[in-house]
């Protein structure tokens, strides 16, 4: 498919903008929907800016993922229950999460990544961004969970108990 | 809005997807981290396909139900916070010879003190007499509406 608007304007929740190819932006469904909305001359310029519910330090981060798959194949390959699997993170998609997935930032920027790719329904890079969620989280305890999660426990002692009943199928 | 992001502010369908690449052990481990993780949980788990097959397998032979049926059962009692009664169910089945729906029936009155336990007897025995098909799991109250019709 050929792309005759080239290059897209998008300003940010905080009041940043910013021009990415159009090669990039064919990966987002929300921007391609936001494009086709606007009834946008193939030829015409310039092009309305698209407002993005993102803002400008999360953008950057999508935007260096983009361009790392911007060759990617579209339509994202949806996968089956089955054939789902999480161990299965790019070399690249790992080294570019480890950057910014700290400890002290208690995963505040993987949240709002996962956030950024739902909103901009970027399917490949909300599949990586939950894999590593995931993958954090399976094999754990529940105390470690909450740990992770940053969770509390607010159920009773009872509750706990009916619970892990109605879970022993599972159990080794 | 200029509120840090939190796990309990991802949206559903981020969490959801979250969910797709957990194994079931995990998922069922979630349910205890907090009330409100165990309520989308079981949402979660009742559409997960393949709990169907990871619950079948587990149970490997010996039920007297149909496999699939007894998975469904379960995903259907889990959402409906009964799940414990199937479990009980279930349990005493393996424990026990091979039960018939009317010898099940009679564990349960014996056994339960739930209410919904007629309408599970009910729903049971009707699923073992094979007229069954998947868009009739919808709960306990809707089987028993399909039942009594």
């Amino acid at each position: 498919r050929i792309y005759p608007l080239m290059r897209v304007t998008l300003t940010t929740s905080d009041g940043a903008s910013v021009t990415v190819s159009r090669q990039l932006t064919k990966h987002s469904g929300f921007i391609e929907k936001a494009i086709t909305d606007m009834a946008v001359d193939d030829n015409a310029v310039p092009l309305s800016a698209v407002a993005v519910d993102v803002d400008d330090a999360t953008l950057k981060l999508v935007i260096e993922w983009l361009t790392e798959h911007r060759d990617d194949a579209l339509p994202y390959p949806e996968k089956t229950d089955e054939e789902r699997r999480a161990d299965d993170i790019p070399a690249w998609d790992q080294a570019f999460v480890q950057k910014w997935d700290t400890k002290e930032d208690q995963q505040q920027t993987l949240y709002a990544v996962i956030t950024a790719a739902d909103k901009l329904d970027i399917k490949g890079l909300l599949d990586m961004t939950c894999k590593t969620l995931a993958n954090k989280i399976n094999g754990k305890t529940v105390e470690e969970m909450r740990e992770i999660l940053q969770l509390e426990c607010d159920f009773t002692e009872e509750e706990l108990a009916e619970i892990r009943k109605e879970n022993a199928w599972c159990e080794n | 809005s200029g509120q840090k992001p939190t796990f309990h502010s991802l949206p559903i369908n981020a969490f959801a997807r979250i969910c797709d690449f957990s194994p079931i052990k995990s998922l069922l481990q979630l349910r205890l981290v907090s009330k409100s993780l165990n309520e989308h949980v079981c949402v979660l788990i009742k559409t997960r396909k393949t709990v169907v097959k990871e619950f079948s397998v587990k149970y490997a032979s010996d039920s007297p139900y149909p496999l699939k049926t007894v998975a469904e059962l379960y995903l259907c009692f889990l959402h409906q916070r009964h799940a414990i009664i199937w479990h009980s169910c279930l349990t005493h089945a393996f424990n026990k010879i091979q039960l018939t729906p009317l010898k099940f029936s009679t564990y349960l009155d014996k056994n339960s003190n739930y209410s919904v336990s007629r309408s599970f007897v009910r729903l049971a025995n009707f699923l073992y007499s094979g007229s069954y098909n998947n868009t009739q799991v919808g709960g306990i109250e809707n089987s028993s509406r399909v039942l009594e019709a």
